[in-house]
């Protein structure tokens, strides 16, 4: 696989038919899984079980705010996290967790009033892709080279982009403003909206303790923010575009999902 | 890589070749060296053979060629190890060759290089290009610099010298995953995947009977690659004891 400078640069467009929140962020973390993932275009067969955890979490909630009723939210988590969607190692734990998704359903619901007092949660749409955007420095007017692509976890009637998080604790504050995610999704309806910012960006995050949290992080971002991220993403574009998709240098988690595909590879 | 596996491997490749010594007399190299001072590394995927001399056994080599055991070292102005590079640290190495005594028609160099009896070759070492070595960067781009500054002088080819043989094992690591181009991998990338994701025998034999009818449009690699992968994907299915 290609990993030096010396490599021939290609053009980014040869290689990525867009961009997304993921896939910069696991640019960020291994470019060497970036390459397998989304320039070769590999998939790991394995689904790890916190993310089918989150999936089913997504779909009880998206129930719970159409149906309004917690017994519904908790049928369709038991329907959507069930053995089958993970990997075998793991299928035991499936049942281990269920009762967890059930109390963090429930925390969420004790919040539900709250957060539609304050950002009109019931009313919106669930699963939303943004619309494709080429976006731009908001003060040089530089264009980036890809589309940006993404999907909203709610956006409500009011303006407001909700994401909704499960973590195994809770979130700093005055970190989340600086999320990549934050920033993009922000930067994106900014730009689609004629220079609007969304009323709000809010991170709903329910911890997975026994007695799960709600963690309502509210974060607004700016056009220094945009310009910003700008920069960053046409740096990592640079690398891209020179091939370098190294492991990063130092501390490398052996749980990065570039060694799962190395190993899905191997033929030995 | 440890010395001491690959010194255990059967030892089928001879130390050939010759070195002219410091009185102008053609010396077999494994009169100078010992068995001790070599090894042979095989590469796990081509089977190729290659001769690894230790650092003791190039100083050896030199003593006997006449070349002077000081040898001057000159820093790399343009790089600076720093994390970006992996810490490379880049030096040249030059030595120099008392070998003189019977040089033909005056000429101004040695017995081993008529035009100069000095050598300067580099030597680099960063943290991907070694292997337990990686805490003595600087010295192992000297040793690097110096072996082959003197192999090259004497025109021994065909061996490494032992510190790059840790550069060879990490480029074999890269093989057991880049047994295939990036290319021929990209174009087979659905089958790749066909493979990887099926979850049960009738799954992979499907993706087996998609490969069958399709491999006129693959290359020799890509089909050998794939046969590989589902061998490997097949034995998951094969029942054992």
């Amino acid at each position: 696989m290609p990993t030096s400078e010396n490599s021939t640069k290609k053009p980014i467009q040869d290689t990525l038919k867009h961009f997304s929140a993921s896939s910069i962020l696991c640019y960020k973390e291994c470019p060497k899984s970036f390459y397998y993932k989304y320039v070769l275009g590999l998939k790991l067969p394995d689904t790890k079980i916190h993310l089918a955890f989150g999936s089913a979490f997504h779909a009880g909630i998206e129930s719970l705010l159409k149906t309004n009723n917690i017994k519904s939210a908790l049928t369709t988590f038991d329907d959507e996290f069930t053995a089958d969607k993970v990997n075998k190692e793991e299928r035991e734990k499936v049942a281990e967790m269920n009762p967890l998704g059930h109390k963090m359903l429930i925390a969420f619901e004790s919040k539900v009033s709250e957060l539609d007092f304050s950002y009109g949660i019931k009313h919106g749409k669930s699963e939303i892709w943004l619309p494709q955007t080429i976006l731009e420095d908001p003060f040089s007017k530089e264009k980036l080279p890809l589309k940006t692509v993404g999907i909203i976890d709610r956006m409500t009637d009011s303006g407001s982009i909700i994401e909704l998080k499960t973590s195994k604790g809770e979130w700093n504050p005055d970190d989340v403003k600086f999320k990549l995610q934050t920033q993009l999704y922000s930067w994106m309806y900014y730009q689609n909206s004629k220079g609007r910012h969304p009323e709000k960006v809010v991170y709903v995050i329910v911890t997975k303790h026994k007695e799960p949290r709600v963690q309502i992080i509210e974060a607004n971002c700016t056009k220094d923010d945009y310009s910003k991220l700008f920069a960053e993403i046409k740096a990592i574009f640079a690398k891209i575009e020179n091939n370098i998709f190294d492991k990063p240098e130092g501390f490398h988690n052996n749980w990065c999902d570039c060694q799962k595909f190395e190993e899905a590879l191997s033929t030995n | 890589m440890t010395k001491k596996e690959d010194k255990s491997k059967p030892k089928e490749l001879p130390i050939e070749g010759k070195i002219v010594d410091v009185k102008g007399k053609e010396i077999p190299i494994k009169n100078i060296i010992k068995s001790e001072d070599t090894w042979v590394k095989e590469n796990k995927r081509t089977k190729a053979q290659k001769r690894i001399i230790s650092n003791l056994g190039v100083q050896k080599l030199a003593k006997a060629a006449g070349i002077e055991m000081n040898y001057k070292v000159k820093e790399s102005q343009m790089t600076i190890p720093k994390p970006e590079n992996s810490f490379l640290h880049i030096v040249e190495i030059t030595i120099r060759c008392h070998a003189t005594a019977k040089a033909k028609n005056d000429a101004p160099g040695c017995l081993h290089d008529p035009y100069s009896t000095e050598l300067t070759m580099t030597g680099e070492a960063d943290l991907k290009n070694t292997g337990k070595g990686g805490t003595y960067l600087r010295m192992m781009a000297e040793k690097r610099g110096y072996d082959r500054a003197v192999l090259r002088h004497l025109g021994v080819m065909g061996v490494l010298s032992e510190v790059e043989a840790s550069a060879l094992e990490s480029d074999e690591e890269k093989q057991k995953v880049d047994v295939i181009e990036p290319d021929d991998l990209k174009k087979i990338v659905d089958l790749v995947n066909g493979i990887l994701m099926s979850k049960t025998k009738d799954e992979l034999i499907e993706v087996g009977n998609i490969i069958k009818t399709t491999k006129e449009s693959y290359n020799d690699t890509q089909i050998a690659y794939l046969r590989e992968l589902y061998k490997k994907a097949n034995s998951r299915y094969t029942e054992t004891f």
